[in-house]
């Protein structure tokens, strides 16, 4: 996170608890998540992430406790607004939620589409961002043609491209490859940089182990059972060793080869940059 | 403007996906509006025919044989000063023969041993104001004149017409409510399925930040869309059936006075009856969109 950004609580949780019949998912959780952080919410599966996650983008309502969004209390909001604080969350699904039957170019531009953007900002962005997540030329593919890991990078695409004030990643590097997850986990911490709060929810050792920088909470049974911040090693170091691996990663995709069997071009770094704002 | 032109973009896109099922609703509905148009276009001509009688001959006062000439020519002078009369012309039996023939075309043979001066002589009468209260002292004075051995007017007929071209704008508009319900049915029960196969589709886009306005647009127009295109379809069918059973109708009609020519439906009937379509389109798809249906 960067010092100069000053710490706003951006994400409130106040005593959340969602249950599922007899099933407690989220059992009174309090957390402040503050504007530019990269916290990685952990925790064996059913723990609870998805719900929280869920929560916090108002697809889920809490049973008891408040969820509060830049100082919003989503609970107050009226149906009407719900969509505008979703157009400032981005959010990766577990199952990717892509349109399978439409090109991974349309499914990347939807965010922006939704948002009536003009086509030249969308085209451009939808460019920036695919390049990003090393998909550019499989813009016209359709997204169910795509492998699973090529469908989760599409839907990292998504959630990045409207610049949101708050990114929500389940599981966002489940069927990627340790190349592939080092430069997921590279351009969300750039994002996180950049003053964009973001949350990720996984089990990956490997994304556990290289977050160096990031807020960690671990879920069991819906509560809050550990909550590190920040993370032992130094920042600025475990900054610096990401960012060596992301480049590394970055060089590596450049080999890969694209799904219309060219080689694969390296995404745009730093990817904000490239991209125009509306 | 923008937004309404790309929810244009995701209707026509839908439509494309789902094409067999618009293509039977779309049908269905052309056909069922077919039914307004035939109606519609009945109405039509028998008003045009009536009408054409109000303003063509009259009334006729047929002679007696052997009428004195001045007789009838001082009952003409009479009958043309009188202020609801605006023509009087004298029919001679030759004049009577030759338009029988022409009415009869090819099948005037059906005059052959017939001799000219078979058919009595007769004054034709125009009226100012169509048929109306007008008739009655005219009738009383034509029936009076010791030179008219009988008249004929067309008045009894052209309010059998009148009567029926109320009774046809009746069951137009009996069939148009009808079918209108049936079409709304139709375009609701189509956008219904077109809701039900893409709430995936329409799920992911709530959850990415669409309102309301952003599922139900593009699906409003669908419902336009569908309502316009049976509506052209139904209206290019009619044009069809006109052209075919047109001339057939007018050979039936041709023996009649003023009878013959039919016309089909007007300019502005035509954009009317396609905004109706439009209309009806929207508001089955409006009906699928109320309450209930998930978006």
């Amino acid at each position: 996170m960067s010092d100069a950004l000053p710490a706003v609580p951006v994400i409130q949780l106040f005593g959340v608890s969602k249950s599922y019949g007899v099933v407690a998912a989220l059992d009174d959780v309090s957390l402040q998540v503050a504007r530019g952080t990269l916290m990685l919410l952990t925790g064996a599966s059913g723990a609870g992430k998805t719900t929280l996650l869920r929560t916090i983008f108002a697809a889920e309502q809490p049973d008891t406790g408040q969820v509060v969004i830049a100082g919003r209390n989503i609970a107050r909001l009226r149906a009407s607004s719900i969509p505008y604080l979703r157009r400032n969350v981005g959010v990766v699904f577990q199952d990717f939620r892509l349109l399978r039957d439409c090109s991974v170019w349309r499914n990347v531009a939807l965010p922006l589409e939704i948002q009536g953007l003009p086509r030249k900002v969308v085209r451009e962005r939808s460019q920036a961002v695919l390049g990003a997540v090393g998909l550019e030329r499989a813009a016209d593919t359709m997204a169910g043609a795509l492998s699973g890991g090529e469908q989760q990078r599409v839907a990292i695409a998504r959630a990045l491209i409207a610049q949101p004030t708050i990114i929500l990643a389940d599981e966002p590097t489940g069927n990627l490859d340790p190349v592939w997850t080092l430069v997921v986990l590279s351009l969300l911490q750039e994002v996180a940089r950049a003053g964009t709060t973001v949350i990720v929810a996984t089990h990956d050792p490997l994304l556990i182990d290289r977050a160096a920088d990031a807020q960690l909470v671990r879920l069991e049974a819906g509560r809050v059972v550990e909550l590190r911040y920040p993370i032992d090693a130094p920042v600025d170091e475990a900054v610096d060793e990401v960012d060596e691996l992301g480049d590394e990663a970055l060089g590596a995709v450049q080999a890969l080869p694209s799904p219309d069997g060219s080689a694969g071009g390296a995404p745009a770094a730093p990817w904000l940059a490239a991209v125009p704002s509306p | 403007m923008r937004r309404w032109l790309y929810y244009g973009q995701q209707a026509l896109r839908a439509m494309r996906r789902s094409a067999l099922v618009q293509l039977a609703a779309i049908t269905a509905m052309a056909v069922t509006m077919l039914l307004i148009g035939l109606a519609a276009l009945g109405s039509h001509n028998v008003d045009r025919l009536t009408r054409r009688w109000g303003r063509g001959t009259q009334l006729i006062a047929f002679l007696r044989p052997g009428a004195a000439a001045p007789a009838v020519e001082g009952l003409a002078r009479l009958l043309a000063s009188r202020p609801e009369v605006t023509l009087v012309q004298r029919i001679t039996p030759e004049l009577a023969y030759q338009r029988l023939r022409a009415v009869l075309g090819p099948r005037s043979n059906l005059l052959a041993g017939v001799e000219a001066d078979f058919f009595p002589a007769s004054l034709e009468l125009r009226l100012r104001e169509g048929l109306g209260p007008a008739l009655v002292p005219l009738l009383a004075l034509l029936e009076a004149s010791p030179v008219v051995e009988r008249v004929e007017h067309l008045g009894h007929w052209a309010a059998r017409l009148g009567r029926l071209a109320q009774l046809l704008r009746g069951v137009a508009v009996l069939t148009a409510l009808l079918v209108g319900l049936a079409c709304i049915y139709l375009a609701a029960s189509t956008i219904r399925l077109g809701v039900y196969s893409r709430r995936e589709e329409i799920a992911i886009q709530l959850l990415l930040g669409a309102t309301r306005g952003f599922i139900r647009g593009p699906l409003l127009i669908e419902g336009a869309l569908q309502g316009l295109t049976g509506g052209a379809l139904a209206l290019a069918a009619l044009y069809a059936v006109f052209r075919w059973g047109a001339p057939r109708v007018a050979a039936v009609l041709g023996a009649l006075p003023g009878g013959g020519e039919l016309s089909f439906i007007g300019p502005t009937a035509i954009v009317a009856g396609l905004l109706a379509a439009v209309t009806v389109g929207l508001i089955g798809s409006g009906l699928a969109l109320g309450r209930g249906a998930g978006v």
